[in-house]
């Protein structure tokens, strides 16, 4: 079935598109990836929460949400135009012009002949992906780190160079910061926040990794003892940091867990046992806690004219910020987007008392406030740099099978036709006519029925991104792909040739 | 022994093109033209024999193998030269030759070169850029390198200047020294009677003469022209009963047309009168299918 001699001379003919469109596919996701702003696309998310703008943000809030214009348009049309090109001049091509008529008086049959390059066609579709792909791993690494290990922040940078060490072993040893005190100052600098809310935050991300990783330990052993175990699914199986959290007592039941935990704690395994029985029932009475205050906030209420003390919920959290900001402006005499950037500014003392009239709070109340609203900002930009390998994964095997199904498009109808214009208007107009739609979807957002019309609809980024269901999709894009190119080959070999 | 057998050929393409019932049988060893005017269906029935196009009816047979079914390993046989020459990708005409002798897998580049120096052809140029001789140059070297048993030729001389097709006949009459059997279709006449063994001829999609060469290079009836030196003369001669094809009476000129046998009768009667000149008109086989034609009309 396979033709060497016919693929050799297929390669000749064809391996200078294929190699301008992978430089070029490889460069733009580089591009994105490299030119990724997370802390921008963080605070313009934060800003834009609550709006009609809120979705268009979201997606960009992580590395990965901001490349789904590149899966979704900007490689799509690459690859179209490297498979309508290359599946043109394998085969109409070389009908229309005659030149066919040489291949085909050789003893190489027209079934190998057909198989030999639409071969040529995936092998070559997948290489340039797998290629592209791992050009995208390849930046995100070098730019973040954040393929083999964690993401070196700012402040893994600026504590790196006091604490002597590599930034790579630092950002695995994030305790090394927490112990050396120039190391604090320069790291909490360089994320704009000073040594205090910083080492909240320090500490919370140590704690969180040391979760995660335990969960990672603890979800391989259950791997092992309930992998044949037909009842339990694979999510019942596995363990995450965020079941770790809801119920550390996991942690204490496995010697690795403990072990891994400690390793991100800098730690002992005896301390680290002790620090998750301490957050075992700081867990306890914190469910006490809870009880205990809503009780007294129902006797607060009845009291409310003798004690008239502002309360932070949930739902004024947000508008008592913005109070603190916008009075500390005016006291500090700035503007008060510099100090929503800088919240430190706050912690002024001038500010401060300014904060304190305008929103009835005490000081020991605005200051925790600033300080968590200046972790959980880091948190997210920390959230946007992390590097999901499975969505990643996903979402390259499924550009893969797009760009394989609009190939096997392109194939057919270089296959079914003699004349190169007819083959190329339906073969490339077909999958442009795709892109198109695609583009006008993405670009309004009530177009909602086109996705009917187009096969890129197959090929689910956003569920991808959320993790939800887009596996039939990929099925069905692998099913058109197949069904499309047996039926090339069947065509090719039984029809008349204009030789 | 029936080397190429087409039997029943019929591909219909509506409004009467295509070829019908179209039957012939090329021995080993012959050179078969194959005549008739553009689009009477010379190249579809070529198609046929290199397994191109299925037939709507009948089939061809190459060598005792079906050629549209057992396409490719007929072509362990057979070499080929297109009606409409282009050549794969843009190489060298010494690339492509060697190309082509690797994907069939025979032939030889020793008498590739050899042939290009007979045809004068400069093999380093790009196939692109080639003229229309110098494509017809490279197709007739890669057919007669290859070494292949049967060539199949689809109007192979068109684009060759005179010399180089009177190189190019040479050549087939040394190819058929070594009993290959040549198939070449032709719209020009003078050819395939140089050359040809056997010669069909097709129009409108129907064989309506196969002749064997021999018959017309070794005709017993010829035609004599004669032109008299006085009228009386010439009216005496044609009272006699002689065949007269034709009469140029302002020159006094007489053609007759006479079999072999009669040809002392005609002489001696001949002895009687006062002639200018006398001698031998050769009919041209173009004329011959002309006759051939105006019958079937």
């Amino acid at each position: 079935m396979f033709s060497k001699p016919i693929f050799k001379q297929s390669l000749k003919a064809n391996w200078k598109l294929w190699l301008i469109i992978t430089i070029v596919a490889s460069g733009i996701l580089s591009g994105f990836i490299l030119s990724y702003d997370a802390e921008g696309y963080a605070s313009i998310a934060a800003a834009a929460e609550g709006t009609a703008f809120s979705s268009i943000f979201s997606s960009m809030t992580s590395l990965l949400g901001s490349l789904e214009n590149f899966y979704k348009l900007i490689a799509v049309i690459l690859g179209i135009v490297y498979v309508v090109f290359t599946a043109n001049n394998l085969v109409v091509n070389e009908v229309d012009s005659g030149s066919m008529a040489y291949t085909l008086s050789t003893p190489i049959k027209r079934s190998s002949v057909v198989f030999t390059k639409s071969l040529y066609l995936i092998l070559s579709v997948i290489l340039m992906y797998v290629i592209v792909s791992l050009a995208g791993l390849g930046a995100s690494q070098l730019q973040y780190n954040n393929v083999t290990g964690y993401p070196i922040t700012d402040d893994v940078t600026a504590a790196a160079e006091p604490l002597n060490q590599d930034e790579r072993y630092v950002s695995e040893r994030l305790y090394l910061i927490q112990d050396d005190e120039q190391a604090m100052r320069e790291a909490a600098a360089a994320r704009d926040m000073d040594t205090d809310a910083y080492s909240i935050y320090l500490e919370d991300v140590i704690n969180e990794r040391s979760y995660e990783e335990a969960a990672e330990i603890i979800t391989d052993e259950r791997w092992d003892i309930y992998e044949d175990d037909e009842d339990l699914e694979d999510e019942e199986i596995e363990i995450t940091a965020e079941e770790l959290t809801e119920n550390p007592a996991l942690i204490l039941e496995s010697n690795d867990a403990l072990a891994a935990g400690a390793r991100v704690q800098g730690t002992s395994v005896n301390e680290y046992h002790q620090f998750v029985t301490d957050e075992i029932k700081a867990l306890e009475t914190e469910g006490e806690s809870e009880t205990a205050q809503v009780a007294t906030q129902e006797n607060e209420e009845a009291n409310e004219n003798t004690q008239p003390t502002a309360m932070i919920t949930e739902d004024n959290a947000e508008l008592l910020l913005q109070m603190m900001i916008d009075s500390s402006a005016v006291a500090l005499n700035v503007n008060s987007d510099q100090v929503s950037e800088n919240m430190t500014l706050i912690k002024d003392d001038n500010a401060l008392v300014a904060s304190m009239e305008a929103t009835g709070l005490n000081e020991e109340q605005i200051i925790s406030m600033v300080n968590h609203a200046m972790v959980s900002s880091a948190r997210s930009v920390d959230d946007a740099l992390a590097f999901d390998s499975e969505t990643y994964f996903w979402l390259s095997l499924g550009l893969l099978a797009l760009i394989l199904a609009m190939s096997s498009i392109s194939f057919f109808a270089s296959t079914l036709f003699n004349r190169t214009g007819l083959a190329l208007a339906i073969g490339g107009g077909i999958p442009f006519a795709f892109f198109l739609l695609t583009m006008v979807q993405q670009l309004m957002d009530s177009a909602e029925t086109l996705e009917y019309f187009t096969l890129t609809s197959l090929f689910d980024t956003d569920e991808i991104l959320a993790s939800g269901e887009f596996g039939w999709g990929l099925v069905a894009l692998g099913v058109i792909a197949f069904v499309l190119y047996a039926a090339s080959n069947v065509i090719f070999t039984k029809k008349d040739l204009p030789l | 022994m029936v080397y190429i057998d087409i039997s029943h050929l019929t591909k219909d393409y509506g409004k009467g093109r295509g070829v019908f019932d179209v039957s012939l049988e090329i021995e080993k060893g012959e050179i078969y033209g194959f005549v008739g005017v553009n689009g009477a269906g010379k190249t579809t029935t070529i198609r046929h024999m290199m397994g191109f196009l299925n037939p709507d009816e009948g089939s061809v047979t190459i060598n005792g193998l079906d050629a549209t079914k057992s396409s490719a390993e007929v072509k362990r046989y057979v070499s080929y030269i297109p009606g409409e020459i282009n050549f794969p990708g843009n190489t060298t005409g010494e690339d492509f030759l060697k190309d082509q002798m690797y994907l069939s897998g025979r032939g030889s580049w020793e008498r590739a070169k050899e042939l290009s120096h007979l045809l004068q052809l400069d093999v380093t140029a790009k196939v692109r850029s080639m003229s229309k001789g110098m494509k017809q140059k490279t197709a007739i070297v890669s057919a007669f390198a290859s070494d292949a048993d049967i060539l199949i030729m689809d109007e192979p001389s068109t684009g060759l200047d005179p010399l180089m097709r009177d190189i190019f006949l040479d050549l087939l009459k040394q190819e058929q020294e070594k009993e290959k059997t040549i198939f070449m279709s032709s719209h020009i006449f003078q050819e395939v009677e140089e050359v040809c063994d056997r010669v069909a001829v097709i129009r409108e999609g129907k064989i309506i003469e196969v002749t064997d060469m021999e018959n017309i290079r070794y005709n017993k009836n010829k035609i004599y022209r004669m032109e008299f030196k006085s009228l009386e003369e010439f009216e005496r001669f044609l009272s006699l009963s002689y065949q007269i094809k034709r009469v140029k009476a302002e020159d006094l000129q007489v053609f007759v047309q006479i079999h072999d046998e009669n040809i002392n009768h005609l002489i001696q009667d001949l002895k009687s009168f006062d002639l200018v000149y006398f001698k031998e008109i050769k009919i041209p086989f173009e004329d011959y299918i002309t006759d051939a034609f105006k019958e079937e009309v």
